[in-house]
């Protein structure tokens, strides 16, 4: 039997849902390098959510928006390039990629919302600037595209003026925002400091604010609890909500735990009673950084 | 997990019995309704258990000769001996009794019938209502059944039933199970649906690819990517397209998840997956699904 692709708090989990074979059975797609057929889908991309720390070791999840080709792997499959284009020093004013230096741990995920394919990637930068970040492949994986909503992307034609001062809006915004939100992205970190970040969706208002915290339902997916696993370890997580028509993003950094077996989630939950608790201590709205702009196509049939 | 086999004897016409126990360490208890994924070498293949539900009873599958199947029954069937080791890759549960006290009703076509081996006995030993509806071609390849679930049992030998009248005398809170070929099981479920049973009562389990000997070649063309090649039947698609540098996920490669849902754009898809239609609205599934042909133009 081969050693388990999953740390301490992964498991813990799984085992705690009773998922741990099809977790093995699906541990089998974990590579060290990115697939070979997900290449040319890298270089088809145009948009990356990154999953980062802070100096003061706060979490981001960030989606950085460019053109097609913007992205790319190396012939070895080993290495992974983002090109960074910021006309309006938007994301200079995130704390998320700010003072990233190499050999900072970080993650991608390359999600294409009109075909709901993704591809995670987490490794470590070799080298950091404003114009490029590059990363060492340590993993790399498919994930599933359930409750992925589709959107297409349309031309923007021009970039939003960016937010006043530090970006900081009210309180009021983000919660209607997350009111009509059917996706965001969550980053957090295994031992040793490893970061992940991935896709949450469903109806809108899928995710729900109480009293300071957003709740986040976890269904029914791979098994590998990735996330809730991570949070098992290291409670800190970061959160970006986007609004994809209107091109801006809302970015949370935080708290959060997992949390199993709550009462009176059933439907909410989609009946795994899982749901992960986050509570934010900083947060930023940002235009994208390039003139993006997604319209809505379909919610994915899976939603419950 | 290494296996090593304990006993295999035959069952039924075609059908024989495979004992497992650990080669080292003790085996996880399995829940009624799980599958043991076998690798034997270049396939993977997945097989109800029908023991392995008790602390320390070792596991046992059940397997048909298919003699156009892509080899894996024949292997085990005419290679596979008492004291040989096998690798599986796992245990899992795609197809778990839903907790209810509505009666249960499993219907099973041909060797479908193992995964309800255990979840009907289970049924049995509770206070719920049960029926077995069993479809087989030839009686002589019905495998044998517990003593008791023989009182709940129906046998159709031979001949398909009316399956609206079968479903229309069933409770309307029952909860249904389908086992066996994709045609039987798409056939039941519409018919469950036009009867107005609720979808979540309606559960169905595959068998991963089944080939059928009349798979045309394939055109295949990729419109994101713009390439295009020929599939042969005999690889699943989805092999095929992640050779060809196209990038679609996977996870169970049975038909069960959806994770390797691809959109067409044109051309008429044979279903060979277990989910819900509604699901895959426009898809299909490439780790089982196939096209008539020629050509299939996929959103990739
Ligand atoms: S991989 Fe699960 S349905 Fe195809």
């Amino acid at each position: 039997m081969q050693t388990s692709p999953y740390h301490v708090g992964e498991l813990r989990v799984q085992q705690r849902t009773g998922e741990t074979g099809p977790a093995s059975l699906n541990g089998r797609n974990i590579a060290p390098h990115v697939p070979a057929p997900a290449r040319g889908f890298v270089t088809q991309q145009d948009m990356v959510l990154l999953g980062t720390a802070d100096p003061q070791g706060h979490l981001w999840a960030t989606m950085v928006t460019g053109r097609s080709g913007f992205a790319g792997v190396s012939d070895d499959l080993a290495e992974v390039r983002v090109r960074i284009e910021d006309p309006n020093k938007v994301l200079e004013k995130s704390a998320a990629l700010r003072g990233l230096q190499a050999n900072d741990s970080i993650a991608m995920l390359f999600i294409e919302l009109s075909t709901r394919r993704r591809l995670r990637v987490n490794g470590m930068l070799t080298r950091a600037d404003s114009a490029a970040l590059e990363m060492h492949v340590e993993q790399s994986y498919a994930a599933c595209p359930k409750y992925i909503q589709r959107r297409k992307p349309v031309e923007a034609g021009h970039l939003h003026p960016v937010a006043d001062g530090d970006g900081t809006d009210s309180l009021a915004a983000l919660v209607s925002l997350i009111e009509r939100a059917d996706t965001l992205f969550i980053a957090s970190a295994g031992p040793d400091g490893l970061l992940d970040v991935s896709h949450r969706g469903g109806r809108a208002g899928f995710a729900e604010w109480h009293d300071g915290a957003l709740c986040i339902p976890d269904y029914a997916g791979n098994s590998m609890f990735n996330t809730l696993g991570n949070l098992e370890v290291d409670t800190r997580a970061g959160i970006c909500i986007p609004d994809f028509e209107r091109s801006y993003q809302w970015l949370l950094t935080g708290r959060a735990c997992g949390q199993f077996e709550v009462e009176g989630t059933e439907d909410q939950t989609g009946g795994t009673l899982r749901r992960i608790k986050f509570v934010p201590v900083e947060w930023v709205r940002l235009p994208f950084n390039t003139a993006r702009m997604w319209a809505f196509v379909d919610s994915s049939p899976f939603n419950p | 997990m290494e296996l090593v086999v304990i006993e295999k004897r035959l069952i039924a016409q075609d059908t024989v019995a495979v004992t497992l126990g650990a080669a080292t360490g003790v085996l996880q208890v399995a829940s009624p309704g799980a599958h043991i994924t076998i690798s034997l070498g270049e396939l993977v293949r997945h097989y109800s258990l029908t023991r392995g539900f008790l602390a320390g009873e070792p596991y046992e599958i059940q397997v048909l000769r298919v003699a156009e199947g892509r080899g894996g029954s024949r292997w085990i069937h005419d290679r596979l001996s008492v004291g040989d080791r096998l690798h599986a890759i796992g245990v899992s549960n795609d197809f778990p009794l839903v907790p209810s006290s509505a009666p249960a009703v499993f219907i099973a076509g041909g060797i479908g019938i193992t995964p309800f081996l255990s979840m009907a006995s289970e049924v049995a030993q509770s206070s719920r209502a049960l029926e077995i509806h069993h479809l087989v071609r030839h009686l002589a390849r019905q495998v044998p059944l517990p003593q008791a679930l023989l009182p709940h049992l129906h046998t159709y030998a031979g001949a398909i039933p009316d399956f609206a009248r079968l479903l229309s005398k069933l409770d309307p809170a029952s909860h249904i199970y389908v086992c066996g070929p994709v045609p039987m099981m798409s056939a039941l479920r519409v018919q469950a649906q036009r009867l107005g049973f609720p979808s979540g009562h309606f559960h169905a389990e595959t068998f991963g690819v089944a080939l059928a000997a009349d798979d045309p070649t394939l055109e295949v063309h990729l419109a994101l990517s713009g390439t295009h090649f020929l599939a042969t039947p005999g690889q699943p698609l989805l092999d095929a397209l992640l050779a060809q540098g196209a990038w679609v996920g996977e996870e169970c490669r049975r038909g069960q998840c959806g994770s390797c849902l691809v959109e067409v754009l044109e051309g008429e898809p044979i279903h060979r997956d277990a989910l819900d239609p509604a699901l895959r609205p426009g898809a299909l599934c490439a780790c089982v699904s196939w096209a008539r042909g020629p050509k299939l133009v996929l959103k990739l």
